[in-house]
């Protein structure tokens, strides 16, 4: 940044308290009062403290920014697919059982019904074959 | 003559008793197996009291029996010169033999006997040396306790008496046998040595018994030699142990050699001369005893280990051999006139053994024996007496080499008595010798029981008295005599419990003297420290007087001392007096005298030198001060005092202040002793207040002044340093652009620089200068004509974090703003610029010097004005930075939020692929839960769809697989047709082919048989 810009305003704010001041000297000087050397020298530290928060933010934020390209980075490398899929069959299975529906039925029955759902799941898959191998 | 039938008549009753006695004994005791009987059971038998060693007592208790066998063996063993006296009985026996033709032969062989004994008895008394002393002891404790019981054992029966003696007669005729037996040229001796009972008269055994009786005396005389040897032993052993323990066994052989030679001197000089002899002998064991201490311990040595000392002893044992043969040929004499006439012998008998007794009685030896029994008497009293003063010299006395020298002459003095009371016994003997055969037998019949006292030797010495003077004085002397036996048996036990009670106080004695070393040792330290400590009290008092001294000295002469830090109690006693002392020298009137007052007290001394006296005076007394300091100094170094040498300084600094006589002097030195010395005691009350003003004025406006600079520098400094500390890690990182923060301080100077004009002058940079430089523009003519306003703070211009490093590189955005809302900024002030001076009643030209910075025109206030305006233009602008960071800083921590926001997202999606296997867990537990009623139905329905067809599917494959069996069939049956066919042509062919071959087989043979 090019400091003379700063300093042209201040000479502007200067010409413009001076005109405002000399037209009545005198009140003015006795309006002012002293000290304004402390509170110049205030006002400079509370904006340097302000900048330099500025300053440790700005860092801060490249800080993260790097940070999300890692993170992007790593998500598109992952399986998050399989993971929703996985996650949506088991809200599904959650939905279906729920405590109201479930059946107390035998240890038995249990178990046949596993292997007709066993049986009923690989001769879909004989008969998927064999389509495709008509086709 | 009336002296001679009173003795008569004693000695004659006690004689017929005594004959009647023994006649009645042997008459009465029947035959000779009852008799044998009686010897037997006093032979093996004796009576022993158990004696408390501890309690030094005989324990009132039945007494044990013990065979008399010990008391042999341990007589034996105690009495090692029994060998050395056998040596002079010997000789008797070789003597009858040499009578009887005897050779060499006979000596040799005795002579060899004699020496093993010697030597086994010298090894004994080696051995018994080199035990430890509390074994040595229990020895002396056992032979008390022998003693005790023998001397008990007298009263009861004389009869018991006889038997024991007689008993030991035996022992001491067994010894002998051994030796005799070994010459069988001689054998009526050995049937004479062989009888046991010396109280025969029978003429033909007379000779026997003298021979017997000779050789029972040398036997008691050994016994009580040894017993004495034993005692010096001890005695030597006790001492020597603490010396030299090793050389202590070579002793008692030196003293054995030299007792050994006094004997043969006495036996050579006879009766003549023994008064010479016991004067002779004295001085010569003295001067051994006197030698033997004083030599040193390799010429002891060679004088026990030497050769010709053995020599000198067969040399001494040759001498006695002339002495027995007399007595043999006296002794022959005598037989043959018994052998005469028994009953005249008898009668002429009993006045021989009264003349041999009072010739005895006035022969010289007699005489002899007894001067030299009371001196002995006298020598143990002497020695008693000095054994008690030694051990109170030793209780007094703390060094250990006194004890040692003095207990050395109790040696001499026990070794004197030793050889006095050996030429007695040597006296005895020739006393004995020399009577006549009945007067023997009627000595031994008296000593005999005395002889069984073995043990102390004044116990030996009093019976021997008793039965010597019993049969020839009268009744009266005999009582008094039985009477002096009671407090010498007394005595005896005292002396040998005093003897034991004596080493265990030597024994005390030297634990005593070495506790009492230590604790002297101890005292003797402890007495050192305390004498140190009190010569420096005394030090310290002289010091203390001294200083007193010149205190009183001080005021008497109307000066003020110096005073010690120490003394500050005397000094409160002592300033009301100087005080006093210096009013009274002083003019009251005078103000100057009053203020003076105030004043320390050396000032006045010095005021008062001034207006009395000259310079001289003022030399001279300060001369005494410096001699007064000095000798403080020394004393001081003496004490060593580290008080002292803090004062010490105090002094030389008022010393200083002494010297000088101005007064800005004086002021000047105090504040320099105020600072130095804090507590020091000459201040004043104007020193005080001095210094309480200096405190008060200077101290609160430097910790002010510090505090301020402090506080302004430590606040700049933290921001500037997070400041520079956030820029440098920013620069760390490479992906991010950043702002170089290493030289702020020189970045904001040189934009700054850059910045200014060059006509300015760079001494008007200080923005807190400006009061300053007002104030001299209103009190001084300007330095140039023109008088221009400062520059402003380039903190304040430069905007640092938004500039970067890098010129080259494209602003940052941040930056691009700023500047579009500083031109924003510019153009509101322009305008409002515009609207006040059209307002404004300023004159144009003002106005243009306002503008270029001329203040030259304006008045005092109007340029107080400007300049306060110039400071509320740079608050405006600061403001309308803080504005901008405040809005930006907002903005950062939004897209911060955002960022993170979004991160986190991602983060928990990457995190959930780790929650993977959770998921597969719990479907997987979903999934073998048991299905519900409509999923059941619904598995059953689809199971049966897909079974049915399966079904169909198998029965379509059936069909197919029939269709094509049926065609297989077919094809089959048309094939095995067809093989038929070909098989049956086959078959012709064949056929065909066989006849053709009979064929021409035939005809080949046709045309062979052809």
């Amino acid at each position: 940044m090019n400091p003379n810009h700063n300093e042209g305003l201040l000479e502007l704010y200067t010409q413009a308290i001076s005109l405002e001041a000399l037209k009545d000297a005198e009140q003015f000087l006795e309006n002012s009062l002293l000290g304004k050397d402390a509170q110049v020298e205030r006002l400079l530290a509370q904006v340097l403290i302000e900048e330099q928060q500025i300053e440790t933010n700005r860092k801060k934020i490249a800080q993260l920014r790097i940070e999300k390209e890692e993170l992007e980075f790593d998500c598109a490398n992952s399986d998050l697919k399989s993971l929703e899929q996985m996650q949506a069959e088991r809200d599904e299975l959650q939905r279906k059982c729920q405590p109201g529906q479930h059946t107390k039925s035998n240890h038995k029955s249990s178990e046949q019904l596993l292997r007709m759902k066993k049986e009923t799941d690989a001769l879909r898959a004989y008969m998927k074959k064999i389509s495709q191998f008509e086709d | 003559m009336s002296m001679e039938p009173r003795k008569k008549r004693n000695s004659i009753l006690k004689v017929r008793q005594a004959v009647e006695t023994i006649e009645e004994t042997v008459m009465n005791s029947g035959p000779s197996s009852t008799t044998t009987n009686r010897r037997v059971s006093f032979h093996n038998v004796k009576h022993v009291k158990q004696y408390d060693r501890d309690h030094g007592k005989i324990l009132d208790a039945t007494p044990v029996k013990e065979k008399i066998t010990d008391t042999i063996g341990s007589d034996g063993i105690l009495t090692p010169r029994g060998g050395n006296m056998d040596i002079s009985e010997s000789p008797a026996c070789t003597s009858s033999f040499q009578v009887f033709g005897g050779g060499n032969l006979d000596k040799t062989m005795d002579m060899s006997l004699e020496t093993t004994i010697n030597e086994n008895n010298e090894t004994a008394r080696l051995f018994e040396t080199t035990r430890d002393p509390t074994l040595l002891y229990e020895k002396i404790v056992e032979t008390t306790t022998k003693v005790t019981e023998r001397i008990v054992s007298m009263p009861l029966d004389d009869t018991l008496a006889m038997f024991n003696t007689t008993n030991q007669e035996d022992k001491d005729m067994s010894v002998d046998r051994s030796v005799l037996f070994t010459i069988p040229k001689v054998p009526k001796h050995n049937a004479t040595m062989n009888r046991t009972i010396p109280m025969d008269l029978d003429e033909s055994k007379a000779a026997g018994g003298q021979c017997d009786e000779t050789m029972n005396v040398f036997n008691f005389t050994n016994l009580e030699a040894a017993e004495m040897d034993t005692s010096k032993l001890d005695e030597n052993n006790t001492m020597n142990a603490i010396r030299i323990p090793i050389n202590s066994n070579v002793m008692p052989v030196d003293m054995d050699i030299t007792e050994h030679h006094t004997l043969i001197e006495e036996k050579k000089n006879d009766t003549f001369g023994p008064s010479q002899l016991m004067d002779i002998s004295a001085p010569q064991v003295q001067v051994n005893d006197t030698l033997a201490i004083f030599n040193s311990p390799r010429d002891i040595c060679n004088k026990g280990l030497g050769v010709p000392q053995n020599l000198i002893n067969i040399a001494s044992n040759v001498v006695p051999v002339d002495m027995d043969i007399t007595d043999q040929a006296v002794l022959n004499a005598e037989k043959k006139n018994d052998q005469f006439e028994t009953s005249q012998l008898m009668d002429i008998s009993i006045p021989k053994v009264l003349v041999n007794d009072t010739m005895a009685m006035f022969n010289s030896p007699k005489h002899v024996s007894k001067s030299s029994m009371d001196l002995e008497k006298t020598i143990e009293a002497a020695d008693k007496s000095t054994k008690y003063p030694s051990i109170a010299d030793e209780v007094e006395d703390l060094d250990m080499d006194m004890d040692i020298t003095e207990q050395q002459p109790c040696e001499a003095g026990n070794q004197q008595n030793d050889g006095l009371q050996l030429q007695k016994e040597d006296l005895m003997d020739i006393s004995v010798i020399r009577d006549s055969p009945a007067v023997n037998d009627t000595m031994a019949v008296f000593q005999s029981p005395a002889r069984v006292k073995i043990g102390a030797n004044n116990s030996i010495i009093d019976s021997q008295k008793s039965i010597v003077f019993g049969d020839e004085m009268s009744i009266d002397e005999t009582q008094n005599d039985g009477t002096l036996t009671l407090p010498k048996s007394n005595v005896e036990v005292t002396t040998t419990n005093d003897v034991y009670t004596s080493l265990e106080r030597q024994e005390e004695n030297a634990s005593e003297n070495v506790s009492m070393i230590n604790e002297s040792s101890v005292h003797s330290e402890i007495d050192k420290k305390s004498f140190m400590l009190i010569e420096e009290e005394r030090a310290f008092m002289h010091s203390s007087m001294i200083d007193v001294a010149q205190k009183l000295e001080d005021d008497g002469s109307s000066k003020t001392p110096v005073i010690l830090a120490s003394q500050s109690a005397s000094l409160a006693t002592k300033e009301p007096s100087a005080l006093h002392n210096s009013s009274a020298t002083l003019n009251n009137s005078m103000e100057l005298d009053n203020n003076t007052l105030l004043k320390t007290m050396q000032i006045t001394t010095c005021e008062d030198i001034s207006m009395v006296h000259e310079s001289i005076a003022v030399e001279l007394n300060s001369n005494k001060e410096q001699e007064q300091f000095g000798d403080e100094t020394l004393q001081k170094n003496d004490t060593s005092n580290t008080g002292a040498n803090f004062t010490f300084q105090g002094h030389n600094e008022t010393s200083q202040i002494m010297n000088n006589v101005d007064s800005e002097a004086v002021n000047t030195s105090k504040i320099s002793t105020y600072s130095a010395f804090n507590l020091s005691i000459n201040q004043s009350i104007s020193k005080r207040r001095r210094s309480l003003l200096n405190s008060a004025r200077e101290s609160p406006r430097r910790v002010a002044l510090e505090n301020s600079i402090m506080s302004m520098n430590g606040q700049t400094m933290e921001a500037l340093t997070e400041y520079r500390q956030n820029k440098t890690m920013q620069t760390s990182q490479d992906s991010m652009p950043s702002m170089s923060l290493n030289d702020s301080g020189r970045d904001i100077l040189a934009m700054n620089t850059s910045v200014r004009s060059p006509h300015l002058n760079s001494s008007k940079t200080a923005a807190p200068g400006t009061p300053s430089l007002m104030s001299q523009n209103v009190q001084l003519p300007p330095p140039s004509p023109q008088f221009e306003m400062p520059d402003f703070d380039p903190a304040v211009v430069n905007v640092v974090y938004l500039t970067s490093e890098d010129p080259s590189t494209e602003q940052h955005p941040e930056a691009l703003k700023f500047q579009r809302i500083v031109e924003n900024e510019k153009m509101k002030v322009q305008h409002e610029i515009d609207s006040l001076n059209s307002t404004n009643q300023l004159s144009a030209e003002k106005i243009d010097m306002l503008k270029t910075k001329e203040l030259l025109k304006f008045s005092h206030d109007e340029r107080e004005a400007i300049m306060i305006a110039r400071k509320d233009a740079e608050i405006k602008f600061l403001e309308l930075r803080l504005k901008f960071a405040l809005e930006k800083k907002i903005e950062s921590d939004q897209e911060i939020a955002e960022l993170e926001q979004g991160n986190s997202k991602m983060a928990e999606q990457l995190r959930g692929l780790d929650k993977m296997a959770v998921v597969q867990k719990e479907l997987e537990k979903l999934r073998s839960l048991p299905p519900s009623r409509e999923e059941s139905g619904k598995i059953r329905k689809e199971w049966m769809e897909m079974k049915q067809w399966e079904f169909d599917q198998k029965m379509k494959a059936l069909r197919n697989v029939r269709s094509n069996m049926i065609a297989l069939r077919s094809e089959k049956n048309a094939l095995e047709m067809k093989v038929a066919e070909e098989h049956e042509k086959f078959a012709q062919r064949n056929d065909l082919k066989k006849s053709r071959m009979l064929v021409f087989s035939k005809a080949v043979k046709k045309i062979v048989n052809f």
